[in-house]
């Protein structure tokens, strides 16, 4: 795929609205320093081409493979952790034995799924509360979550919210 | 996607529960269904103008996350522990 045709079709997703202004000032971006990157590594390592390179930012996008695809072969991605696994809620009554005590641990990567499932399901509602979030703005979201710590206590109980 | 449920529940009196559910089982008990619910799901996402193959991604998504989750309910007359892994 040539230069003029990755700029072509960055142009016609923004006009099809499915990426934003900014997105496609960054992608063209990015295009234009590949382009010197790209005559400048001309015969160093072929493995990561034009094409890879302009695939990850596609797929960052929603499109095509995970960022992470392009990852040397071996590379075990599950190892990787880059950032809280689990959402954890408690909620306890110290003051009170007879009080129920709640714990609850919820994988990240289905808070990462449902709100990728309501992105593709707008006329349910979602879209006033997510839009239309890419993959890379879902990661900052779930980033942002590494910090989240919720504890209220309130007529002896206590109810926490954290990541880790 | 995840393949095995515990669930233990405990009573007051002594009495408790414990189960090691396959969930293989439940998925491949669930597939007939799934098949037959599919076309309607279609239709409604061409209804509703989202991508058919997007939508079941974003199912099967959601399901496969279901790995690692743990409810844990403890009160003195009963506890029930659901894990799935």
């Amino acid at each position: 795929m040539s230069i003029s045709e990755d700029r072509r079709r960055i142009l016609s997703m923004l006009a099809e609205g499915k990426i934003s202004p900014d997105d496609a000032d960054r992608l063209l971006d990015a295009l234009g320093a590949q382009e010197p990157a790209s005559a400048q590594s001309e015969g160093a390592s072929p493995r990561r081409g034009p094409g890879a390179f302009f695939g990850q930012r596609f797929a960052q996008f929603g499109f095509g493979p995970s960022p992470r695809a392009a990852e040397p072969s071996g590379f075990d991605a599950s190892l990787r952790h880059d950032g809280p696994s689990f959402l954890h809620i408690e909620v306890d009554d110290p003051s009170d034995d007879k009080a129920p005590r709640v714990d609850i641990r919820v994988p990240l990567n289905m808070v990462r799924a449902g709100i990728v499932a309501g992105s593709f399901m707008p006329p349910f509602g979602t879209e006033h509360a997510f839009g239309h979030p890419t993959r890379a703005r879902i990661e900052e979201m779930l980033k942002v979550l590494a910090d989240l710590k919720i504890d209220v206590a309130q007529d002896g109980r206590n109810v926490r919210m954290y990541c880790d | 996607m995840p393949m095995l449920a515990i669930v233990r529940i405990r009573e007051a009196g002594g009495r408790d529960f414990s189960l090691w559910l396959p969930l293989l089982v439940i998925w491949l008990v669930l597939a007939p269904l799934a098949l037959i619910i599919l076309p309607f799901f279609f239709v409604l996402l061409a209804i509703k103008r989202v991508n058919p193959a997007k939508g079941v991604a974003a199912i099967v998504g959601v399901l496969c996350a279901l790995g690692g989750t743990v409810i844990e309910v403890e009160s003195p007359q009963s506890s029930v522990f659901v894990r799935i892994q």
